[in-house]
């Protein structure tokens, strides 16, 4: 067996975002961090008390920072993340206040009481304090799942997955399912270029961009079409291969073995301190709504 | 949802839930299970549809894949949607309108498209091959 310490090169043909950079989050085996991964989730989720929050979140920058990830590493994932904290906080809940419904009282106390002066007009604007403050824990609450989640694929090695999977409980058919579709996509990859160079050879052009959405899908078509059959055909070859080999008659082995080191098991029992603390507090002392700090008041008096 | 129609609402369930993470890795934006969970139902409802289905360039089959299609798209995309609620505190006119809508719209649109073509092109290699 081989252990997964150890940096190797992975020679594929598709780009993995993953590369060994000697972080400490590269030694800490997946399993700890699925399960830390998780903790954050459900901590976040289960109160919108603003030190509750904050604590999160600040775990989870700590979190974070241990991959030791760059802005060019991660900036397209970000860039989804912004799309959707514009939509649902901008948006919804500063804007047009849809967003906080349910969660911040109806009435509460307006930041522009007068309005404000907008291209010499006098615009009513009915954020309150209140709403503002909700705009701030919603920031907390999804950069905190975000910060654990974005960091997975670029610091997890993708042979891990399997392996990882299998020990944390999964079947180990679906297991071996995802073992395989990560080990399947150079070889898609290398079966997409090829049709996409034969189709090129024959006057098929990927960026027309003629026609309506419907037209523009079905542009694709001469693409996706031998790609997805020649897929069947080769996974059908790969399943016939398995269970010529008696794949699934005994309990399987992995090539790759996973370690708990003792920081693992501490990040274990972290997360499980972390999840715990959060749901007595939020159900035990009644600190599970969503309340606004005292000092925050203060910045708008 | 092609492949919950061709192997069954396993194999959907799995293409959906497992291609969704692999395409999310690939592109960088990072690991969502619960849109992966919705990803994978929307494999899975077509794929209770491939009982009914026995002769892939049917009308009548073609007919009963762009149902699972909208029904798969409609589940799957409206649980990821409802997801948000419990997990980023938005509302239910934000689920319909910044998340269910655009998802659902996309996917129906790709598959009501792309099913038909991708399901005449695996009945003439069933054919051919004797499966």
């Amino acid at each position: 067996m081989v252990s997964l310490d150890r940096p190797q090169l992975i020679l594929m043909l598709v780009s993995w975002n993953y590369r060994y950079r000697n972080s400490p989050m590269d030694h800490i085996d997946p399993r700890a961090r699925f399960i830390f991964s998780f903790a954050v989730l459900f901590s976040a989720t289960t109160t919108w008390n603003p030190n509750i929050l904050f604590a999160v979140f600040l775990i989870a920058i700590t979190w974070y920072s241990l991959g030791r990830l760059t802005w060019k590493d991660t900036r397209l994932g970000w860039f989804m993340i912004s799309i959707m904290l514009f939509t649902m906080i901008v948006v919804n809940t500063i804007i047009t206040g849809g967003g906080a419904g349910g969660v911040v009282p109806e009435r509460g106390q307006l930041i522009w009481p007068e309005g404000v002066l907008l291209f010499g007009r006098h615009v009513n604007v009915g954020l309150t304090v209140e709403r503002l403050w909700f705009a701030v824990s919603q920031l907390m609450r999804i950069l905190s799942i975000s910060l654990v989640f974005i960091m997975i694929p670029y610091t997890m090695d993708s042979r891990a997955y399997g392996v990882t999977f299998s020990k944390l409980g999964l079947p180990d058919r679906l297991a071996y399912t995802m073992e395989l579709s990560f080990r399947f996509i150079p070889t898609l990859a290398r079966n997409f270029q090829v049709t996409l160079d034969a189709q090129r050879a024959r006057g098929f052009e990927l960026d027309a961009g003629k026609g309506n959405v419907i037209q523009k899908i079905r542009q694709v078509a001469p693409l996706l079409i031998p790609v997805t059959m020649n897929a069947i055909v080769s996974s059908e070859d790969i399943a016939n291969a398995m269970d010529l080999r008696g794949f699934g008659q005994r309990k399987r082995t992995w090539l790759y073995e996973l370690k708990f080191n003792w920081w693992d098991w501490a990040i274990i029992v972290f997360s499980i301190v972390m999840l715990a603390t959060t749901v007595i507090l939020a159900y035990r002392f009644d600190m599970r709504l969503f309340s606004v700090p005292r000092w925050w008041y203060g910045l708008f008096d | 949802m092609f492949f919950g129609i061709a192997f069954g609402p396993v194999v959907g369930f799995i293409t959906g839930f497992v291609g969704n993470i692999l395409a999310d890795m690939l592109s960088g934006y990072g690991f969502w299970v619960w849109w992966d969970l919705g990803n994978g139902l929307m494999g899975l409802v077509p794929g209770l549809f491939s009982a009914m289905i026995y002769k892939y360039n049917e009308q009548k089959s073609i007919i009963l894949g762009e149902v699972s299609v909208i029904l798969g798209a409609a589940l799957g995309m409206g649980v990821a949607s409802l997801s948000e609620l419990w997990v980023s505190g938005a509302d239910m006119n934000t689920v319909i309108f910044a998340n269910f809508l655009p998802a659902f719209l996309t996917n129906i649109l790709w598959g009501l498209v792309l099913l038909p073509i991708l399901m005449v092109a695996y009945a003439a290699i069933v054919q051919r091959s004797g499966r």
